[in-house]
């Protein structure tokens, strides 16, 4: 079952972003994070949320970990 | 273990994925391996509490960027190749119950530019020479998770169908010198009979030799390859096109329709493919509301599609079901 509960949080091996959007458009950020297992993920956000720049790398944070843990298998 | 295997007889690769007999099968809906992670304890694929779009790697990969080596041996006859590719998951949203249909206009823009990234990223990989964006939805269709999403599968070769497409416009350009889809399109416009609707880039309407009842192709107006060809007002009319055609499929029924959407667009082997004319198809599994469109004898034995209706019915059936256009879905 790939749900199969391995800790609570998201270690993020490797963050990458890319901003996009033609004018006119919002704007695109993938946010590209590396699982335990080798396999990528990509969270895609859209507009100029607050939230949504705090997680671009080019702020140099990575994403905040969650309490309970240290490592997510998913 | 995943390899591809000639077929000789049919000139086709044939893709064995053994480990895909353990993937997950229909969770109950709280533990939706699509959903994000909550407090709840349990691990989804989405270690997070909220997201909007997210892609991440298939689990049971038909294709691997690193395959395993094949496990049995080529012969002269039987040609058995490493099934290198990328399989991805696209989660629509975070919401287990939100189809394309419930989306808004400006969700599946958003989808558009997800799918646009992803062929564009999968496409520049130097093994793989096509990009299949797809979407499988309803239990009839054999999906395993229900949370909306969609597949893609960027594959080591151009798939047959879109393959046997290529000749043929190949063909009809040596002919006449014109896109074989855009005098499709152009036909098909002047008929009427067959469209369902129609907005400012985009038009949809039943094939001419439809192989399912209420089968749709949404076609660019003007000649495009790819979502590379795009701009915001083309993304735009598509998410409404999108949104419109799946809304008058889970109207028809008053149900949720099950369909396949597949998305075909210019391969990505370096060649330049510039008469082939991006186009989405729908195959719509009911043909009544309680009635499959199944693929049998004639369709898997022989390969010819047995149409219990006829197109231009099937159209105007879909014309009249509501939304009737796109008033009000942001267009």
């Amino acid at each position: 079952m790939i749900w199969a509960p391995h800790g609570e949080s998201a270690e993020t091996k490797g963050v990458s972003a890319v901003k996009d959007g033609a004018q006119g458009e919002e704007e695109m950020i993938r946010e590209r994070v590396v699982k335990d297992d080798g396999r990528y993920l990509i969270f895609y956000h859209f507009g100029p949320d607050e939230r949504k720049k705090e997680r671009c790398p080019e702020d140099a944070r990575p994403p905040k970990k969650r309490k309970g843990g240290d490592s997510a298998h998913v | 273990m995943s390899e591809m295997r000639w077929d000789p007889t049919l000139s086709e690769w044939v893709v064995t994925a053994t480990h895909r007999l353990d993937r997950t099968y229909k969770p109950p809906a709280g533990f939706c391996p699509l959903c994000p992670t909550t407090g709840s304890g349990l691990q989804t694929e989405i270690p997070r509490d909220d997201f909007e779009i997210a892609v991440f790697e298939n689990k049971f990969p038909s294709f691997r960027s690193e395959p395993p080596e094949p496990a049995v041996a080529a012969t002269d006859l039987y040609g058995v190749s490493p099934a290198q590719g990328v399989c991805e998951v696209v989660v629509y949203s975070p919401r287990h119950d939100l189809s394309m249909s419930g989306q808004s206009v400006a969700q599946i823009e958003r989808l558009i530019r997800v799918w646009t990234d992803r062929y564009r990223e999968l496409g520049g990989h130097d093994f793989v020479k096509y990009v299949l964006i797809f979407e499988n939805r309803g239990e009839e269709v054999g999906v395993t998770l229900h949370h909306p999403h969609g597949q893609i599968y960027a594959m080591p070769f151009i798939p047959p169908r879109v393959a046997r497409e290529l000749e043929s416009a190949q063909r009809h350009g040596e002919k006449t010198g014109r896109c074989l889809f855009c005098d499709v399109i152009s036909e098909e416009c002047k008929d009427g009979r067959r469209i369902v609707a129609r907005n400012r880039h985009f038009a949809a309407g039943v094939p001419f030799a439809a192989h399912f009842p209420y089968e749709i192709h949404v076609y660019s107006l003007a000649h495009a390859g790819s979502l590379l060809d795009f701009g915001p007002h083309e993304r735009q009319a598509l998410a409404a096109m999108l949104k419109l055609i799946t809304a008058k499929y889970d109207n028809l029924f008053a149900r949720p329709m099950p369909y396949m959407l597949i998305m075909h667009q210019r391969p990505t082997d370096g060649c330049p493919h510039d008469h082939y004319h991006f186009h989405i198809e729908f195959y719509p599994l009911l043909r009544a509301s309680n009635k499959l469109k199944f693929l049998a004898g004639s369709e898997s034995g022989g390969g010819t599609f047995i149409n219990d209706t006829l197109p231009e019915e099937k159209a105007e059936e879909l014309r009249d079901t509501e939304p009737r256009d796109f008033a009000g879905l942001g267009e």
